[in-house]
């Protein structure tokens, strides 16, 4: 019967093979934060990607900090001019206060990160360092 | 033993909504039936609010570009449609996360009566897709003026 309490069979299984960009929450955060943006998390050779879905979240609001080798975006989407006129039919999209956290792992170079943020998607570039690099070897041939 | 098969419990809720919806006849409904569901890969959220000039709403569309994005008036029923790509593989990417959700996507809308279709205008603006659709004059609330007679 375990696996009816498997609701994100993903999460799962992320966890269980990397602990890198495994994401870290805790039970209050959850209690503090109204919604959580979908991410992305790609690796290339030379960096890791993180996308992140941000629509309607103004560029001031959006925060993105490195402490500890832990990455947090954090931030806020305010709700468009409300006013006494407006009557609202229908609300499925959410506001308010959000937060993420992601462990990196050891061999990024957490001062080369570049955050870009354009049609509601915030891409962060996280460079790896040099060492953890692929390096090709050569062979050569013994004749 | 029912909610078992419940995977997506908030899209249920809005099923819910729906259903209410058609019963009470509810403007701006969502238009949903079983042969649009299978096509759309995603639903976009969405708000609706009216003011006294008209209404207005708002779609979240992060990532989506510009030209992926439809917006159409057929008989009353209002329709956006387009689809979300993903980023250009490159060679050599793993993904360790994927979260967000790509590929086609719909939601049609049944428009109250008496509005200007030819006046809806649409802006696209950091992931959000805003439409004004302005009511028609006779339908914009009049303020009669009390005159006291004394």
């Amino acid at each position: 019967m375990t696996y009816l309490t498997l609701h994100r069979p993903a999460r799962n299984l992320f966890r269980f093979y990397s602990p890198f960009f495994a994401p870290q929450h805790t039970k209050t955060d959850a209690d503090r934060y109204n919604w959580a943006p979908s991410v992305d998390v790609s690796e290339t050779a030379d960096n890791f990607e993180v996308r992140a879905e941000l629509p309607g979240v103004a560029k001031d609001d959006l925060h993105v900090s490195v402490k500890d080798n832990l990455l947090t975006l954090s931030g806020e989407k305010r709700q468009e001019n409300v006013d006494d006129t407006q009557n609202y039919r229908r609300v499925e999209r959410r506001y308010g206060n959000f937060q993420r956290k992601f462990a990196l792992p050891p061999e990024v170079k957490t001062d080369g990160i570049k955050a870009e943020f354009s049609d509601g998607v915030l891409t962060l570039s996280i460079p790896k360092s040099e060492a953890a690099k692929p390096t090709e070897i050569p062979i050569t041939t013994v004749s | 033993m029912t909610y078992l098969t419940t995977r997506r419990p908030v899209r249920n809720l809005f099923n819910l909504h729906n259903e209410m919806g058609r019963v009470f006849g509810d403007l701006f409904a969502p238009h949903e039936d079983a042969t649009e569901t299978k096509e759309t890969s995603w639903i976009p959220t969405v708000d609706i609010s009216e003011t006294g000039n008209g209404y207005e709403i708002r779609a979240d569309l992060p990532g989506v570009s510009e030209d992926d994005v439809n917006v159409s008036v057929t008989d009353n029923v209002l329709t956006v449609r387009g689809e979300k790509q993903q980023e250009k593989e490159t060679e050599g990417k793993n993904y360790h996360r994927v979260e967000r959700r790509y590929g086609s996507f719909q939601r049609r809308f049944t428009l109250p009566r008496h509005i200007e279709t030819d006046a809806i205008k649409a802006e696209f603006k950091d992931g959000v897709l805003t439409l004004g659709i302005p009511k028609a004059e006779a339908e914009k609330p009049t303020e009669i003026p009390i005159t006291v007679s004394s």
